[in-house]
């Protein structure tokens, strides 16, 4: 049984410890592709794929909270989701936990 | 049937039975004639968009227009491979997000209502037109023109320019004066730029050519050539795709009078009825890339830098993704379609030229009560890359 009890609905997706600032990590949740950045200010998970044509936006460079999609060059805040290049445009973020060790994120599978 | 050869005028009049053909006896297949391979099924058009590191865009423009590129300098964005295409896709990019081109509508309804203006000062109330030469190939002319900045006056010469370069795919099956006729084409559309890239530097005005002369992209202006080379595409892919896109839609109001009586009761319908024909018949129905290495794509074996041909028309008619993928429905709302390709070099104009296709289409049936081509039969461009009427005679009674 794990040491950090968590609702139904989280799942985790790996270790907090494991995971630096500026560092990523690619997860399948269900059939969800997700990428999870550690930022200065905290976890955010977002899909792997970027909203404006489903580039891959988990390769993208990341510049502070700032990631860049590799096919068109959409810049994205990880901290809020806002597209600086497009407004009509915003990342979905998942809702973050870390609960002791454990990275655990609110995904519907 | 005979094989698919996008230069027999036969296939290009309707390559949709040789596309099932190839979809379900050879999805990907040498093509003599073109000396490359097609890829007909959606899944594998998919793969090819998807992946610059095996199927790269580099060649993108010599393998089209050949010793007819008006910039054989430098590769324009069209033609390049990510990282190094995105900061000018990005620069050029701002101009076309949805807010920007949203703010266009008014002065695009202003055009399409001059041209319909202009039609009905010409041929009466009612009567017949040609709805190519009259309205469709000028009226996206004359919205890039305004985008872009350039000589709207001269939209008629922008026009046979496009046309004659976008002709150059087939220039392998073309006759001496057809090549000469490019040639000059491709000489005045690359003298008008270099003569508007005078101009603009050195007296810039709030256009978008004078913006690119003076942007910046990682601290740098760009080059003559670079300006030059996005003149030119963004003028290519504003004049001829919508234009083939209004024509097409409009030649199926013959054979689908219940559709247009549906968009005429309900206008809401228009954006509907543009995203299926844009799936049924696809303004551009193919894109070349060539390999980066040897592969192997839907079991057959694709040898480092070949010429390679996903075929839009195709991926959108493939009935693993769309099922009665032959018929046009109006409530079809197909979600995903090829007709502006996908991936890094996903058609930057398309929110424009959605817009400016319903745009159109209301107002021509608002203010039409009868607009219906003449014949069913309908004379395609000879052209494999884009595909639309040359010509298309209508009915018209104005309401």
């Amino acid at each position: 049984m794990s040491a950090n009890p968590r609702p139904p609905e989280f799942q985790r997706v790996g270790s907090a410890a494991a995971l630096g600032v500026g560092e990523r990590l690619m997860v399948t949740v269900g059939e969800l592709e997700l990428v999870v950045f550690r930022l200065a200010e905290g976890v955010v998970a977002i899909p792997a794929a970027c909203p404006h044509n489903g580039g891959p936006i988990c390769d993208g460079d990341l510049n502070g909270s700032t990631v860049s999609c590799p096919w068109h060059g959409y810049n994205f805040d990880l901290r809020t989701g806002a597209c600086e290049d497009d407004e009509d445009l915003s990342l979905e973020r998942f809702e973050v936990r870390i609960a002791g060790d454990d990275i655990l994120v609110k995904v519907q599978t | 049937m005979s094989s698919y050869d996008p230069l027999n005028p036969a296939v290009t009049a309707d390559p949709y039975p040789y596309y099932t053909q190839l979809r379900n006896e050879e999805p990907v297949s040498w093509i003599p004639s073109l000396q490359g391979f097609t890829v007909a099924r959606w899944e594998d058009v998919t793969r090819c968009l998807t992946d610059p590191k095996v199927y790269s865009s580099s060649k993108f423009w010599p393998a089209l227009l050949g010793e007819y590129d008006p910039v054989p300098e430098g590769p324009p964005m069209i033609s390049m491979d990510p990282p190094g295409h995105v900061p000018i896709r990005k620069l050029s990019g701002k101009i076309f997000v949805p807010s920007r081109v949203n703010a266009l509508q008014d002065k695009v309804t202003r055009i399409a209502n001059t041209l319909i203006d202009d039609i009905i000062a010409r041929n009466g109330t009612e009567g017949e037109f040609d709805y190519v030469h009259e309205f469709s190939s000028l009226f996206p002319a004359s919205v890039i023109s305004e985008v872009l900045g350039v000589d709207v006056e001269r939209r008629v010469e922008f026009k046979h320019w496009v046309d004659d370069l976008l002709s150059a795919g087939g220039r392998a099956s073309f006759p001496p004066e057809r090549l000469a006729q490019i040639e000059r084409s491709s000489r005045d559309i690359r003298a008008y730029f270099e003569e508007i890239y005078d101009r603009r530097k050195a007296q810039p005005g709030d256009d978008l050519l004078s913006g690119f002369i003076h942007a910046e992209v990682n601290g740098e202006t760009l080059t003559r050539i670079e300006v030059l080379n996005l003149g030119i595409l963004l003028l290519l892919g504003g004049v001829e795709t919508t234009a083939n896109l209004l024509a097409i839609t409009c030649s199926q109001f013959r054979r689908y009078p219940e559709v247009v009586e549906a968009i005429r009761a309900d206008p809401n319908k228009t954006g509907a009825l543009i995203e299926e024909v844009l799936r049924y018949d696809s303004p551009v129905q193919m894109l070349f890339r060539h390999t980066t290495q040897d592969t192997i794509l839907a079991g057959t074996r694709i040898p480092e830098g070949a010429l390679v041909m996903p075929l839009l028309g195709s991926a959108n008619r493939d009935p693993g993704k769309y099922r009665n993928a032959d018929q046009l429905e109006l409530d079809r709302n197909p979600k995903e379609i090829m007709s502006f390709g996908y991936g890094p070099h996903f058609c930057l104009g398309q929110y424009l030229s959605r817009m400016e296709a319903r745009t159109a289409i209301n107002l021509l049936l608002q203010r039409f009560g009868t607009l219906v081509p003449v014949s069913d039969e309908v004379q395609w461009t000879d052209t494999y890359f884009a595909r639309g009427p040359k010509t298309l005679p209508v009915r018209f009674k104005v309401q």
